[in-house]
């Protein structure tokens, strides 16, 4: 979708369909998920709970729960030049070359993604090692190298600390060095800050930030705060009931969304700098998610949409190219749609946003 | 939104507070001497990161924590001190709290109509079933759920719809002063909206006034009348939502004003290193009340100092 240089693509997910295996029948969470990551670049992926943004991940690194079944689709994995399917290799082999080496993931709660009667150092190495093969003298060089990569100004002793003795920021540290450990192509990271507080999330976003851009590291980066999405994203996908709906570059997104969704997303946050007087409602997207165990006839956002048309509830609209970064999947981005625009306070807010970049960039 | 009314009545006044937890031989300080007042019908935030005190605060008003010292007067009536059970229940009527998790605030076994008539037969408000039916189905009509729910069980609401029965719970005996803490922190986006905008129209519509716990600075500042910033126990700074982000003295404020990622893809604020807020000592500060509305707790050079920065 970004560009057409396909070498420069490190990951390419191609109509992906996973369903949930529940006993009162299945759960379509993923309806035909379709993204590429190129090489250094960060994508990021928002959507409510239940969008499944965790659920396609988990996919792309193989984690999946037991009774998630991948439907169809293809995970290709550009090993070196060559493009790889993941989802047909042998899981013994997708697990030893790629998950935890190749692809790395952060989870959100640093405290359960470390083990709490284990020092930093021995889980740190254990990771090092199950990597790549070397001595204890040599992983322990590499570990505490790693520890200070990430950020801890003192890794010896770090290393001989338990999980329980650090801060959640630390621990998020230390997860994030465990994640480089195999050195990583991809890094996954799903909702690596919600636990933590702003002054932590900060400096970890700038970390994960700074290390991304020395390493030249993919990120796919899952988070429901559109903040972080606009601090640290180059591609953003919109995700809905199991699939993308609009995907574009974060100016693309912030600056000129085109689906009905993401004008509720962007709208339903509060700006920081927005003056307290005047409009004091916040916009709400009406109604609830879908139920992904029933059949979704035409638009899965349709019921939601007050911008509906009645295709809208007959047919499902495909990805409608509209730059050549940007796409979206809306009726409304149909050449014979009847013109809409975006709501007024939210056309009214980027208009601020815009204007504070040219003073910003002015300055 | 935010114009503060000063003339407004006092309905909460909190002087002095300390709280602090002994455990394992070492002394946790969760509140140093900290004084706030809220007004009646005023939404009052309290921003400050995990260990800053604000839920300890939260809890020693509504008397589930014991404070060390201080006094906290509701209506002229002190809150500190109480005895018994029965004058617990007389004294704690009209202040009520809606908590952050609503899975686990709810009892899975009980229908949610039962949830909240319990609620109110537990602290004896109302005169009878009749009249508790009553007042529980209106507290559902001002959540916005369906009546006819009150029969089903708390797993067959989603997050947000609990979340709302929650609420429902704590303003069916038509409270003075709701704590709400951290209680939209466990949802997604665009149902964070719906119940900011669902308490901002109770807000409007009964007159109640709020003490809103929470660390996400954009909400607080767009449901707030009043903010107070706290960080290790301490209150900070307070003032109106305008005084508290469009001139913030303490470094502190400033600090985490600016570690909120902006919705603007260009314009992003990057931590510095020039941080200099761990170095002030909190403790020796005297509290400067600027304007009607807006205080410091600072040392006089130091606001000396802070002013002569922001003139820079």
């Amino acid at each position: 979708m970004n560009g057409t240089d396909n070498s420069r693509n490190i990951l390419e997910v191609k109509d992906l369909h996973v369903s949930f295996r529940m006993p009162t029948g299945d759960v379509k969470a993923i309806r035909g998920l379709n993204f590429t990551l190129a090489r250094n670049e960060v994508v990021a992926l928002v959507g409510e709970s239940g969008s499944g943004k965790s659920v396609g991940v988990k996919a792309v690194t193989g984690i999946l729960p037991d009774n998630a079944v991948i439907e169809s689709g293809e995970i290709l994995y550009n090993d070196g030049g060559e493009m790889i399917d993941l989802l047909k290799l042998r899981p013994s082999v997708r697990k030893k070359r790629f998950a935890g080496k190749k692809i790395a993931m952060i989870f959100q709660d640093p405290m359960t993604s470390l083990n709490p009667v284990m020092t930093i150092g021995a889980q740190l190495m254990t990771a090092a090692r199950c990597h790549t093969p070397m001595s204890r003298k040599e992983a322990w060089a590499k570990c505490t190298e790693l520890l200070r990569e990430v950020g801890i100004t003192d890794p010896v002793r770090t290393m001989a600390q338990y999980p329980h003795q650090l801060s959640g920021g630390m621990r998020q540290r230390v997860v994030i060095a465990t994640a480089l450990s195999g050195d990583p192509d991809i890094l996954i990271c799903d909702e690596p800050t919600t636990a933590l507080d702003v002054t932590i999330q900060q400096k970890i976003l700038d970390l994960l930030q700074s290390i991304q851009r020395a390493k030249g590291l993919s990120i796919i980066f899952i988070t429901h705060n559109l903040g972080v999405v606009a601090k640290l994203a180059d591609y953003v996908g919109v995700m809905y009931a199991g699939k993308i709906i609009e995907y574009g570059t974060v100016f693309d997104i912030f600056f000129e969304p085109r689906h009905p969704y993401t004008w509720g997303l962007l709208s339903a946050v509060p700006e920081i700098t927005e003056l307290a007087d005047g409009n004091d409602t916040l916009y709400s997207i009406p109604g609830t998610p879908p139920n992904l165990a029933k059949e979704i006839v035409g638009d899965a956002f349709a019921p939601r949409n007050p911008y509906a048309m009645e295709i809208d509830f007959k047919a499902e609209p495909p990805m409608f190219r509209i730059s050549n970064t940007h796409s979206a999947a809306t009726w409304l981005a149909d050449p014979r749609a009847p013109k809409t625009e975006m709501p007024p306070e939210l056309a009214e807010r980027i208009r601020r946003l815009k204007q504070e970049e040219a003073d910003y960039v002015n300055s | 939104m935010s114009t503060a009314d000063v003339s407004k009545k006092t309905l909460l006044s909190v002087n002095d507070l300390c709280m602090y937890f002994d455990s394992a031989g070492k002394r946790v300080k969760a509140a140093e001497h900290v004084s706030f007042e809220i007004n009646e019908g005023e939404v009052f935030g309290l921003v400050g990161e995990s260990g800053s005190g604000k839920s300890s605060i939260g809890k020693c008003i509504i008397g589930l924590n014991r404070p060390t010292s201080g006094s906290i007067l509701f209506r002229g009536t002190e809150l500190t001190g109480i005895k018994s059970r029965r004058e617990y229940i007389d004294k704690m009527r009209d202040i009520q709290m809606i908590f952050q998790d609503p899975m686990s605030s709810l009892n899975p076994r009980k229908q949610v109509g039962q949830i909240i008539n319990d609620a109110l037969k537990i602290q004896h408000i109302g005169s009878g079933a009749e009249e508790r039916g009553r007042m529980v189905s209106d507290a559902f009509r001002r959540v916005g759920i369906p009546v006819e729910y009150t029969d089903r069980y708390p797993r067959s609401f989603s997050g947000g719809q609990r979340q709302r029965i929650g609420i429902a719970r704590a303003l069916a005996g038509a409270p003075k002063l709701v704590i709400a803490d951290e209680c939209i922190a466990a949802l997604d986006a665009s149902v964070q909206a719906q119940i900011v905008n669902m308490i901002n129209g109770i807000k409007k519509e009964t007159g109640t006034a709020f003490l809103f716990i929470s660390h996400d600075l954009s909400m607080v500042r767009f449901l707030s009348d009043r903010i107070g910033v706290l960080h290790l126990g301490y209150m900070l700074e307070t003032g109106t939502a305008d005084d508290i982000f469009r001139e913030p003295i303490h470094p502190y404020t400033k600090k985490l004003l600016g570690a909120i990622p902006r919705l603007n893809p260009v314009v992003q604020n990057m931590s510095g290193d020039d941080d200099t807020s761990g170095s002030i000592l909190y403790s020796e500060g005297t509290w400067h009340q600027l304007s009607p509305t807006h205080g410091v707790l600072c040392t006089d050079s130091e606001l000396e100092k802070w002013s002569e920065d922001d003139e820079e």
